[in-house]
């Protein structure tokens, strides 16, 4: 009678196995079924070329089913497989980074199969990304806000390591009695040896870290408008940089609510050396021209800029500015690529020369990037006006500086596509994208071959894949950075309490119109 | 049976009575749904609304930060105030609690055994709710560090090392989970080791602690500078609700604990000798100096109910805000789209309490009701802030409704941006830019901001209270198409271009949007622009109105008076009492003339709500 029950108990344990073996135990592939077309998943993280150090590009299947089996391989590694219940697909930090490494300039393949109901495994077409041999840059530095109109609350400045998914913060405007932190600029992509701009009640701060220390310089000029684009001499002695009186204006209908125009602008050259503002040809600071986003071309021969007409009287830009009404022409404001000649050993500048024209392109250029090889200049190009973030029409676009030649990327979307950076070996570019929303842009990054060939865009890797998809802050300003910014958050608050007078204020920065100091634009 | 008796003693039978009135009170009267949909009225600046989100990343991102896990049980608290009575009974369990921990915290400091003082801070909290402040985080940090405070008095430690090695442990803890608490912690510890254990060592370890762990953490670890470590000592630093008056009232319900301890902690020391001399004794107590038997004697308890109930009357009655009541009671009615008994409500709102605010609620009221052209000076009116409430009284959520249900979709994403950016992902807020973005036809941003919104905790709820078309309810297709066509189509490159011109461009660009062509009517109506509503008449047939709207016809009286045309009075079926009661003024007019301010009292009594009253007078006299 015992064994009967020891040989009974044995029966229904050996047949439970059974069933929970065929329940959920381990299913084929082999007999899988060729669905004969592409997964679709989120984000669309392939079909390009993949930085060898990226971290895990996590990504979420968008068909239905109840087991989700993915295998990424390629030539020199074992392949690696990442199983969901979800469709959530979170590889492996260690694994991905061993396959990536060891596959350089190899395809990487990626086999998706997915369970349906009927617990038949489905195989869809193989997808592939080409991991680079380039390197990129380690850190990309960014600005996170709301979609801002006229009032903030939070504004931070952060840094991602794009070989993990550590993001920390550098600074932020709690920091500074909540006022409004922009733009940050490096020499060589360094952080060693940056500028960062702030706007609050402890003064208009442009925070110039150099040689492990901080200052705050009060940025603001006779110019009646803070320092504001700015770009680093290779040097590193000089700061070209832009003064603009920026007004945001509402539009009462249109898909964007906002736009900005320049009431006017022009560029001046501080001294890093000197903590002064020195004369700057008259060249790029004319009484009747808009100019606008500096850029040092990588040899120092070379400073580019935006430069439009200015079409508008004094007196009307202070209605324009008072009466928060658009200037009547606005959409007339088209901006020209042009570059002057300067030798910093003689202090000696030429002749300014328009590079590309807006009235040969019909639309407005702005923000100027040089790659650091001196080759290209990615630049964005926008219907009219200064500010691309605003509109949907800017795109990007790459100028072969020996060739003359520029060409529409295929990287850009039918949204804004902005705010670009190049790596330090001018293989890669990080930009600023409004697609796939329309109203919060994300980072994108974008392989550039010699040729100027650049690889579809991949979005910024999260650890979630579903990150992005309620996130409602937007990235702004991108730029690559070798090394991660070393000076410390208090330092750099402690500068901002604590600003020098820039010298030489008496000096003109430009000839467009001097006027006294006015009061902070709120704008961000 | 005695055990049973014992139950139902004086004694016993007073905390129930207490918290039960509390909650009666706060479910009742002071309505805790009203402070959180209150969320976003812009008064001295915006109270940033505690998100909650469900999910595990979220609730990780506030493991990483010290005080974290506070802000994160307080942001679902906070949650709970959208319900009748959730809200209420998460106060009563926390007033509760704080008064259990509060009858401990006097035990471990030999403190008076006299129960009306467990009460005090409860009342407070209770008196904060009151005026609508939401202290939840004061509330849970002071339970918290109570909590961990007893933990340690309940201790005896002996080992100089081992207990500074747990004073250490439990002031990181109180750091960790509640931020600056820790300094309320430090000082809680250092009254119970100072005048009352006379422990010296011990007392500064507490503040030795309390001081050095933030600073440290803040310096060294986070790298904030100075100045921001200093903030942590204010516990509410950076809620600027609390940054005002009222912050007083939370801090001294905070401080409260200290100062009674250090008065215990004196008076015991005072006592100490005598105690001895007690002792001595043989235990009995010297009835005319033990501080124990204050407020001691044959009728204690009767005298301690009188006393609690007179002073909760007293804290209640004076904490009480009348007009802040209003103001988020219009608001709540508004955002539930309860037109009707906002109206009725509105009728005993005294007229000095009015301001520009409620009187964009009541005119948004009067139109979803259909009783803007008959009823609109039933109600003080004014031109000023018609359509957007001016400063201080701004709603961004309430000025997007009106501009979304008008057809100034950009003006309406604009409010909902800013509040976005200001007080943070409210739900109202997202459901409102989910429905601009899907009125324009941006997809992708629509479905963000409901990812968004799905994962905001009980949002079922308030779609629930949406409703249909009206308030910020527009939820329906149908609606979102209809708007779609109402859509101001003319860029005015400035923002604010004249509201005459914004309202009849959106009548222009569809005929049929009634909001635009009542909003706009009542404007001419407040600029006593009588031309306008007669040039306009002729469009009521556009809409289903039954007959010509009360105001409408009055204006058309005075059109026909000022202009001597009196054949316009037979082009349309006018009411003929209206006429009569119209003549009836003019007549009045005309007898007393410049000298009419003489029988404005008596007139008002006749013609308060007709706009025959405010055309004369440049204000709404509202016959009550």
């Amino acid at each position: 009678m015992k064994s009967f029950l020891i040989k009974t108990r044995l029966h229904i344990l050996v047949a439970a196995i059974i069933c929970l073996y065929a329940a959920c135990g381990r299913d084929s592939l082999e007999t899988s079924v060729e669905t004969g077309r592409k997964p679709s998943v989120a984000p669309d993280c392939f079909g390009s070329v993949l930085p060898p150090s990226i971290a895990p590009l996590n990504f979420r299947i968008m068909e239905p089913g109840t087991r989700y089996r993915v295998r990424f391989s390629s030539e020199n590694s074992k392949p690696v497989t990442v199983n969901s219940t979800t469709g959530l697909i979170s590889i492996p930090e260690k694994t991905w980074k061993s396959l990536l490494e060891k596959n350089r300039g190899r395809v990487l393949s990626c086999e998706i199969h997915i369970r349906d109901g009927s617990r038949t495994w489905k195989k869809y077409d193989t997808l592939t990304n080409m991991i680079s041999e380039d390197p990129v840059d380690r850190y990309i530095i960014y600005r996170k806000i709301k979609p801002l109109y006229n009032y903030w609350r939070d504004i931070s400045i952060h840094q991602r390591d794009i070989s993990s998914f550590d993001e920390s913060l550098i600074f932020s405007n709690k920091g500074i009695d909540s006022g409004c932190i922009n733009c940050h600029t490096f020499l060589d992509n360094d952080p060693g040896t940056m500028i960062m701009h702030s706007r609050s009640s402890l003064g208009v701060a442009m925070l110039l870290v150099k040689d492990g220390e901080v200052k705050g310089i009060n940025s603001r000029t006779p110019f009646g408008a803070p320092i504001a684009y700015s770009s680093w001499h290779p040097s590193g002695r000089l700061i070209a940089f832009s003064v603009n009186r920026v007004k945001q204006y509402f539009h009462s209908t249109g898909n964007e609510i906002r736009d900005v125009v320049d009431l006017d602008s022009s560029l001046g050259i501080y001294s890093v050396e000197d903590n002064a503002i020195i004369g700057a040809s008259p060249g790029i600071s004319k009484r009747d021209r808009l100019e606008t986003y500096p850029a040092w071309s990588p040899d120092g021969r070379y400073l580019y800029y935006c430069s439009a007409p200015l079409t508008w009287t004094e007196e009307q830009k202070d209605y324009y500015e008072e009466n928060v009404t658009l200037p009547e022409n606005y959409r007339d404001v088209k901006y020209d690529l042009m570059r002057i000649g300067y030798d910093i050993e003689n202090n000696i500048w030429g002749e300014p020369e328009t590079v590309i024209s807006s009235d040969i392109t019909g639309k407005s250029i702005a923000q100027p990037k040089l790659s650091p090889d001196g080759k290209f200049l990615l630049f964005s190009m926008a219907d009219y006006g200064c500010f691309p973030i605003y509109q949907a029409s800017c795109d990007l676009y790459l100028l072969d500086i020996e060739s003359g030649k520029y060409e529409l990327l295929d990287i850009n979307s039918d949204q804004s596509d902005s705010w670009h950076s190049w790596s330090h070996n001018s293989r890669w570019i990080v930009f600023s994208s409004k697609r796939g929303n329309g109203v919060l842009a994300r980072l994108y990054l974008s392989h550039v071959d010699p040729d100027g060939t650049a690889s579809k865009p991949i979005l910024l890797p999260q650890s979630d894949p579903t990150f992005y998809d309620s996130l409602l802050e937007t990235y702004n300003v991108p730029e690559f950075a070798v090394k991660p910014v070393t000076a410390r958050k208090r330092s750099l608050y402690a500068a901002n309490a604590a600003l020098e007078q820039i010298a030489g204020l008496d000096i003109a920065v430009t000839e467009a119109t001097p006027q006294g100091p006015k009061a902070g634009i709120q704008e961000p | 049976m005695r055990n049973i008796r014992s139950l139902f003693n004086r004694q016993n039978i007073l905390p129930p009575i207490f918290f039960t009135g509390l909650f009666l009170y706060l479910a009742l009267h002071a309505d805790l749904r009203l402070l959180y949909h209150g969320y976003g009225i812009h008064g001295k600046g915006l109270t940033p609304f505690p998100v909650f989100h469900t999910g595990f990343a979220f609730f990780t991102s506030f493991l990483k930060v010290p005080g974290g896990m506070l802000e994160y049980v307080t942001a679902f608290v906070s949650q709970l105030y959208q319900f009748r009575f959730a809200g209420p009974c998460a106060v009563l369990i926390s007033a509760a609690v704080l008064y259990y921990l509060t009858q401990r915290f006097f035990l471990r400091l030999n403190g008076p055994d006299s129960s009306i003082f467990y009460y005090i801070p409860s009342l407070m909290m209770v008196a904060l709710f009151s005026r609508y402040l939401d202290i939840t985080v004061v509330v849970l940090g002071l339970v918290l560090s109570l909590l961990v405070f007893l933990l340690y008095a309940a201790m005896k430690i002996n080992r100089v090392m081992l207990n500074a090695g747990v004073i250490f442990l439990l002031s990181y803890a109180v750091y960790y989970l509640s931020g600056s608490f820790v300094v309320f912690f430090g000082l809680l510890g250092f009254l119970y080791e100072l005048p009352g254990n006379r422990d010296y060592s011990k007392a500064a370890l507490f503040i030795l602690f309390a001081v050095s762990i933030p600073v440290f953490c803040n310096i060294m670890i986070c790298d904030s500078p100075w100045i921001l470590s200093l903030r942590v000592f204010y516990p509410f630093g950076e809620y600027p609700a609390y940054r005002d008056f009222y912050a007083l009232s939370g801090f001294g319900m905070l401080m409260w604990y200290p100062l009674t301890g250090l008065i215990i902690g004196l008076m015991n020391y005072r006592f100490r000798d005598r105690k001895k001399n007690r002792a001595e004794r043989g235990g009995r107590r010297d009835s005319k100096l033990s501080f124990h038997t204050l407020l001691s004697g044959h009728y204690r308890t009767d005298i301690h109910s009188l006393l609690l109930a007179l002073l909760s009357v007293a804290v209640l009655y004076f904490s009480y805000d009348g007009k802040k009541r209003t103001l988020l009671r219009v608001n709540y009615l508004s955002r539930l789209n309860q037109w009707d008994t906002l109206l009725e409500e509105a009728r005993n709102i005294p007229v000095s309490d009015f301001n520009t605010y409620i009187n964009h609620e009541i005119n948004k009221a009067l139109f979803f009701s259909g009783r803007m052209p008959d009823e609109m000076f039933s109600y003080p009116q004014r031109l000023q802030g018609f359509v957007s409430p001016a400063y201080p009284y701004m709603d961004l959520i309430s000025h997007c409704d009106t501009y979304l249900n008008l057809g100034l979709i950009n003006h309406a994403e604009r409010q909902a941006s800013e509040a976005l950016a200001l007080i943070g992902e409210y739900p109202e807020i997202l459901r409102q830019l989910d429905i601009i973005n899907d009125i324009k036809g941006n997809a992708g941003a629509s479905a963000l901001f409901q990812n968004s919104l799905r994962t905001s905790i009980f949002t079922g709820r308030e779609n629930e209270n949406a409703g249909a078309i009206g308030g910020t309810g527009v939820l329906h297709t149908g609606s979102v198409v209809s708007m779609r066509t109402e859509a101001l189509n003319r860029d005015y490159g400035r923002f604010l271009a004249p509201l005459e011109e914004r309202l009849s461009e959106l009548y222009e660009v569809n005929e049929k949007n009634r909001m635009a062509f009542e909003y706009m009517m009542a404007y001419f109506l407040l600029s006593r622009q009588t031309d306008k509503i007669v040039e306009y008449l002729p469009c009521l047939s556009n809409f289903e109105y039954q007959k010509i709207p009360r105001h409408y016809e009055e204006a058309l009286f005075i059109h026909a008076m000022k202009t001597q045309d009196s054949e316009l009075l037979t082009q349309y079926p006018l009411n003929p009492e209206l006429l009569v009661s119209g003549r009836k003024l003019f007549a009045l007019l005309q007898r007393y003339g410049k000298n009419i301010g003489a029988i404005e009292d008596a007139v008002e009594s006749e013609f308060g709500d007709s706009y025959y009253f405010y055309y004369v007078f440049n204000y709404s006299g509202v016959k009550r």
